[in-house]
């Protein structure tokens, strides 16, 4: 039978996911243009959960804004209390001391694992295993413990404040801490004996979302996004003189392929180097027991109670500070740090009162859902989940 | 110093030198680097940040705008990263309300998006853009709401109205107006403008 092929028209035709789809990780809206089975074309509606975080902040003082940032990035919280702290005290021209410099990293390194337990296994229950999401929640909840010891919140602790610290650590918790990472590397071994060799996941996971170096830099991609396509760039080793980094050993994963499965091996491995880091930070602590000085200065942190019943200076800086918040001088600075998602940064621009002019926050979502055009490419569309999983989306911080 | 910060130095420097007679300004301190251009130079100068092998500013990390409510009233932050020689840059540009900006899409195909949300919040127009649609706002939103004359409440509510039995808007009403505590400094507020 012969056809005539010039009175076909092939045409491709359009398809709606999502924004309500289990496997979009929030409200992701997408436009696919398909030909049979292949995206050609992809086009990303985002801002179904925009809350006006930027102009919010621009009405709030320090104290009050820093919650907003807990609430940005729901799974990795305190990184970004961190970077807004970090750009408050640039402004400022604040250091803080040794101690609280230690103590962020410890608290950065576990909101760390936080979120890379819930971006493996939340990757793992899109492409079909469910296991290791339900192992992962119970690790999750032991480190939430850390957080709710210090702070009292399990999840929104709104503990590193600019200055240093809401609360001092509580007594016994490096003991707890090392206690947990006695255990925690043999869960890993777990989840990674049930994902690494299982040919399902191997085989949806390997050679799909291919991202070169280039493309990578270009579209603005950090952290695992970057690193799996093969650059060593880790803003905690970068700037480890600003961070307090150089402190310890950071061992830094690269991929070789840039595919989605270095990513995941990448966010398996900076897990275990979390560890270490955590191990060290606690045995620094162990081993320097009371040479630190903590001054504080009262203009960024509130004095304490005992210290309001007996000096008059301190009074003044309690009813200031819990008024007016902190003065923020004339200029512009920029705080960032390597989320676990990648390089998390705030821009803080100020006229010199309480209220900052501007605070820009650059997400690293925002980016790498931007690239998934490019990565999504001549893919199947029955890869998508796989890449979206791997772009460890949350929408808290992409439409801010 | 270590080799790392010489290498920064070194850009640093050679920027300097080599576009000095450019620069409106050149600002330097432990936390930052900060240079102003004229709106103009924008696409050439970005050009020779990325692709001259001093520089190779190779990632554009982040854009955004300032609204400072003066005459020319907004400015463009642009901050890029070289991860050749460790450095970060940012770019600053002033702005006139009335005036066009050059689309910086095809240096930094990461620009889509920063270069649409600036044109949702502030209404900056971003010439040879191709795809100038708001992104971050809802679908038919009127109006740029970072703008400093933007109401921080908005202008319009969505809620459910039982009797036509769907989501609609309707004009705000507020039991309260917004209490606003703004306490002004006699310090000076002349750094960045």
């Amino acid at each position: 039978m012969s056809r005539d092929y010039k009175s076909f028209k092939v045409k491709n035709f359009l398809l709606n996911f999502g924004p309500q789809h289990p496997a979009a990780h929030g409200v992701l809206r997408l436009i696919l243009e398909l030909d049979g089975e292949v995206v050609i074309k992809t086009e990303a509606h985002i801002g179904l959960l925009h809350r006006g975080t930027e102009k919010l902040i621009e009405y709030k003082n320090t104290l009050q804004a820093l919650p907003y940032f807990d609430r940005l990035d729901y799974v990795s919280m305190m990184v970004q209390e961190y970077a807004f702290s970090v750009a408050v005290e640039n402004l400022i021209g604040y250091k803080v001391n040794v101690y609280d410099l230690v103590l962020r990293i410890i608290f950065i390194e576990i909101t760390r694992i936080l979120n890379h337990l819930l971006a493996i296994t939340t990757h793992a229950l899109d492409v079909g295993a469910m296991t290791p999401f339900l192992w992962a929640f119970e690790e999750r909840e032991k480190l939430m413990f850390f957080y709710e010891r210090i702070s009292g919140a399990r999840l929104h602790a709104a503990l590193i404040r600019p200055g240093g610290f809401t609360r001092s650590v509580p007594y016994g918790f490096f003991e707890e801490l090392k206690e947990f990472l006695k255990e925690f590397p043999s869960r890993i071994d777990e989840i990674e004996d049930l994902l690494n060799k299982n040919r399902i996941w191997y085989q949806r996971l390997y050679k799909i979302g291919i991202v070169n170096m280039k493309d990578a830099l270009s579209y603005g991609f950090t952290g695992v996004l970057l690193r799996g396509s093969g650059l060593s760039w880790d803003l905690r080793q970068v700037e480890d003189k600003k961070n307090g980094y150089d402190l310890f050993n950071l061992n830094i994963p690269i991929g070789t392929v840039g595919d989605c499965y270095d990513r995941y091996l990448i966010r398996l491995y900076e897990m275990r180097t979390s560890c270490l880091l955590l191990n060290d930070a606690c045995s620094f602590f162990f081993k320097n027991t009371d040479n630190f000085t903590k001054l504080y200065d009262h203009k960024l942190m509130p004095p304490s109670r005992a210290m309001m019943k007996n000096s008059m200076e301190s009074l003044i800086h309690h009813f200031k500070f819990y008024t007016e918040g902190i003065f923020l001088p004339a200029g512009f600075s920029y705080g960032s740090i390597e989320a676990p998602k990648g390089e998390f940064g705030v821009s803080l621009v100020s006229g010199g009162d309480n209220l900052p002019l501007r605070c820009n926050i650059r997400s690293p979502g925002f980016f790498h859902l931007q690239g998934l055009d490019c990565l999504l490419k001549n893919h199947l569309i029955a890869d998508l989940t796989a890449i979206i999983g791997t772009l460890d989306l949350v929408f808290g911080e992409i439409d801010r | 110093m270590s080799l790392i910060d010489s290498y920064n130095l070194t850009t640093h420097s050679f920027l300097l030198r080599i576009l000095g007679n450019k620069l409106n300004l050149f600002y330097i301190d432990d936390y930052l680097t900060l240079i102003d251009i004229n709106y103009n130079d924008l696409k050439k100068f970005f050009f020779i940040l990325k692709n001259l092998s001093f520089f190779k500013y190779d990632s554009l990390i982040n854009l955004f705008c300032i609204d400072s409510t003066g005459v020319n009233r907004y400015f463009l932050v642009y901050n890029i990263i070289s991860t050749k020689f460790n450095s970060r840059l940012f770019l600053r540009v002033k702005v006139p309300s009335t005036m066009v900006v050059d689309s910086l899409i095809n240096i930094y195909p990461g620009a889509n998006w920063l270069e649409r949300e600036v044109w949702d919040f502030f209404g900056l127009f971003f010439y040879s853009h191709g795809d100038l649609r708001r992104i971050l706002t809802d679908y038919g939103f009127d109006g740029f709401p970072l703008r400093k004359n933007f109401p921080l409440t908005g202008f319009f509510e969505v809620l459910y109205d039982t009797d036509v039995k769907s989501v609609i808007y309707t004009f705000l009403e507020t039991s309260q107006e917004l209490r606003f505590y703004n306490f002004t400094t006699p310090w000076d507020r002349s750094f960045f403008f």
